[in-house]
């Protein structure tokens, strides 16, 4: 049920998030780059939650030793580098016309997204690097534990240090924007979410079948093959 | 001009988005042909 419907769903939430962020009044600053704002900050939160995500699942696995936990743990984990990808391609393109540069080294910001975002690559590229199953859920466990402490430090990065990024817009306890933009924002971290819960059920789907071929194909050879029964005589 | 920066973002996002997208089905896809 949910394979077709959560496409659906996040298709038709993402038609609703393109509409709102482009008939959103522009910003007095900004003018209308701002519009590419409700994109960026959706998808640097959601990649904050599925590297979230892979933490508690990598928890759950060096639990319990549990394989679903695997599976949603790397699932989360690419999504997650997805999401940071088009955060730093958005920020980079939104950077340009507002602060003039595309990209600046000096700025914590930044830099420790694109630190956040090579980490995670790391952590693919070692579950492909190993072979073994166990070995491969167990490293890349401890990996995903470890590594989820740079969500909050790229989160509170404008905050301890101040750099070219803005601060925090939206805090616990004042929200500087005007309530139409913030609907704008809501209305995408709510079309990325639906597209997060539908981007991860089909990875960890794919990833049960990866398993399931991976499981056959190390199976010895010969091994499926029944022995021929011999004719008896007459 | 402001409109290209736009458009590109926008582009650019759903482009990732949905060639990630494109390389799960085939990957699915493929798996269960082999898996056939």
């Amino acid at each position: 049920m949910t394979k077709r419907i959560l496409p659906v769903l996040a298709g038709l939430a993402l038609v609703a998030g393109l509409f709102v962020a482009l008939s959103s009044p522009p910003d007095v600053l900004q003018g209308d780059f701002v519009r590419i704002l409700y994109i960026h900050v959706a998808n640097a939160w959601l990649a904050f939650l599925a590297f979230g995500v892979t933490a508690a699942a990598s928890i759950g696995w060096l639990v319990t030793r549990r394989a679903g936990y695997d599976r949603v743990a790397a699932s989360s984990a690419e999504i997650g580098v997805l999401f940071t990808a088009v955060t730093l391609f958005t920020g980079m393109i939104w950077g340009k016309p507002i602060w003039g540069t595309f990209w600046d080294w000096g700025d914590a910001r930044m830099a420790s997204t694109a630190l956040m975002f090579f980490v995670y690559l790391g952590y693919l590229a070692l579950r492909r690097a190993t072979p073994d199953r166990v070995a491969r859920a167990r490293r890349s466990a401890i990996l995903g534990v470890i590594a989820v402490v740079q969500v909050p430090l790229v989160y509170f990065s404008v905050v301890l240090w101040r750099t070219l990024h803005q601060g925090l817009t939206i805090r616990p306890d004042s929200v500087q924007m005007e309530p139409e933009m913030l609907t704008a924002l809501l209305v995408n971290v709510g079309a990325f979410s639906v597209l997060y819960l539908a981007l991860l059920v089909a990875r960890v789907r794919l990833a049960r079948l990866e398993e399931a071929m991976e499981v056959h194909e190390e199976a010895p050879a010969g091994s499926a093959v029944t022995a021929p029964r011999l004719e008896t005589g007459p | 001009m402001s409109a290209a920066w736009i458009w590109a973002a926008y582009l650019v996002t759903y482009g990732l988005i949905l060639g990630y997208v494109v390389s799960l089905v085939r990957r699915a896809r493929q798996l269960t042909r082999r898996g056939s």
